[in-house]
């Protein structure tokens, strides 16, 4: 699963506060992420630490722009 | 040199491990926010361990760190960003970094009197200057001409009380003694990392409060974020931040937080200073702690009776002490401490000072 945020900084505050809980997140900017506003980063992360890592980063704060199946 | 006595306009000596940070952001670093390929990478991560870096240390949120050029440029981007219309107030002691956005976009702005011995007053005199359509407040936490420490928290908290921004220009205090945006109350901390950080000059930071309003954007362009809108973004730090970022810079402001050692002796070197000096009736100092060195940073200004203080501070650079003389880009507080018509010497003590040193100055002090 990938995250969508607006921004670099929001990518990389997603995946310093998922590292604390455990879980790998892989910064990306593959299409599925540009469709959404151009130009945005994803959190790519595994299918079966999405759900946990949804709630981390919602609960950190993260303004998450969409959700998008990874390749 | 054999006294650098002007920290007050930039630290020295620098940090080195800026140095090496520098060269390493040179070399591996490409443009930030731009894409995952290694370079671009690097460059992200150097911006946003500079952001983690200023988060730690002045409390905060990394996503409200913006980085600047200095603190003219960080308080020209909070100044105009969050001013909505109305009045702005400022106090007697305020830098030109502040008084000059806030003549630029207001026809009133309020000035009220610091007083130097009494917090309280000072405090009065600020609600006093409120206005019913004031949409914001600008104050330096410490006088870069005589050093008094303001009220900052209480100012920006009847600030906040009555839906007022509140801007701190800590270009005089960031280094010197802890400080944290929560704990001051402000809508935004601007400070430069070239003064009490030790960093390289052309570094600074706009640190914006949890709960700010929307900045107004001082410049507008790419930011290799939301690029399919022709507005600005909406969040920080991107949306003040448009164009390439200093790369280079943000390492050397990370590495000189990430090494940062608050000051041990600057303050006792300084009691001494003005003890010593406020005995010798040749020099008339303005403004200078009097059982309050607390209230201080250590900063002092001075003139040597019957010479410009121009001309003093040129009298001793040829003896290796660096003093700055003039008006400090600070025309309201040489007003409001009465130095006249040639401004003031003044000595700034950083945290790299040796008695020494002022021992040094004291032996050379009188021409």
């Amino acid at each position: 699963m990938i995250f969508v945020v607006s921004s670099v900084t929001y990518a990389l505050k997603g995946q310093r506060e998922l590292a604390r809980h455990n879980i790998r997140a892989l910064l990306t900017k593959q299409a599925e992420v540009r469709s959404i506003k151009g130009c945005g980063y994803g959190l790519n992360v595994d299918n079966s630490h999405a759900a946990e890592a949804e709630r981390i980063l919602i609960s950190a704060g993260l303004k998450l722009i969409g959700k998008v199946d990874a390749r | 040199m054999n006294a650098y006595l002007d920290n007050a306009a930039t630290g020295f000596p620098k940090n080195t491990a800026c140095l090496d940070a520098m060269r390493e952001a040179f070399l591996s670093c490409a443009n930030s926010g731009r894409g995952v390929y290694e370079y671009a990478s690097n460059a992200s991560e150097v911006l946003f361990r500079a952001r983690e870096a200023v988060a730690g240390m002045f409390g905060g949120e990394v996503e409200n760190v913006v980085m600047a050029m200095n603190a003219t440029h960080a308080l020209n981007m909070a100044i105009k960003g969050l001013y909505r219309g109305g009045s702005i107030v400022i106090s007697d002691l305020e830098h030109n970094a502040v008084l000059r956005p806030a003549r630029a976009i207001s026809v009133r702005v309020r000035i009220f009197h610091v007083d130097l011995f009494d917090d309280a007053a000072t405090v009065r005199n600020f609600k006093r200057a409120l206005e019913k359509d004031t949409s914001l407040v600008a104050v330096t936490h410490a006088s870069n001409v005589c050093g008094r420490i303001l009220p900052v928290k209480e100012i920006c908290h009847i600030a906040s009380e009555n839906g007022i921004s509140s801007v701190v220009d800590a270009s005089q205090t960031a280094g010197h003694f802890p400080i944290d945006i929560r704990d001051i109350g402000c809508t935004a901390l601007c400070f430069p990392g070239h003064k009490g950080l030790y960093a390289p000059t052309g570094t600074g930071v706009m640190l914006v409060s949890k709960d700010a309003p929307r900045l107004k954007t001082l410049i507008e362009g790419g930011t290799g974020s939301m690029s399919l809108t022709e507005y600005m973004p909406e969040d920080l730090p991107e949306r003040m931040e448009a164009g390439t970022q200093n790369i280079c810079m943000a390492a050397s402001l990370a590495a000189a937080i990430e090494n940062f050692v608050y000051p041990a002796d600057e303050m006792r070197l300084f009691a001494e200073l003005t003890d010593v000096m406020r005995q010798d009736k040749r020099f008339i100092l303005y403004g200078a702690p009097y059982g309050n060195i607390s209230q201080y940073v250590p900063v002092l200004a001075f003139n040597y009776r019957g010479v410009g203080s121009e001309e003093y501070v040129s009298q001793l650079a040829s003896k290796g002490i660096a003093l700055r003389g003039g008006f400090h880009c600070s025309p309201l507080a040489h007003a409001s401490l009465h130095t006249g018509i040639g401004g003031s010497a003044r000595i700034s003590i950083g945290k790299y000072n040796t008695s020494r040193e002022i021992h040094y100055f004291l032996e050379h002090c009188r021409i």
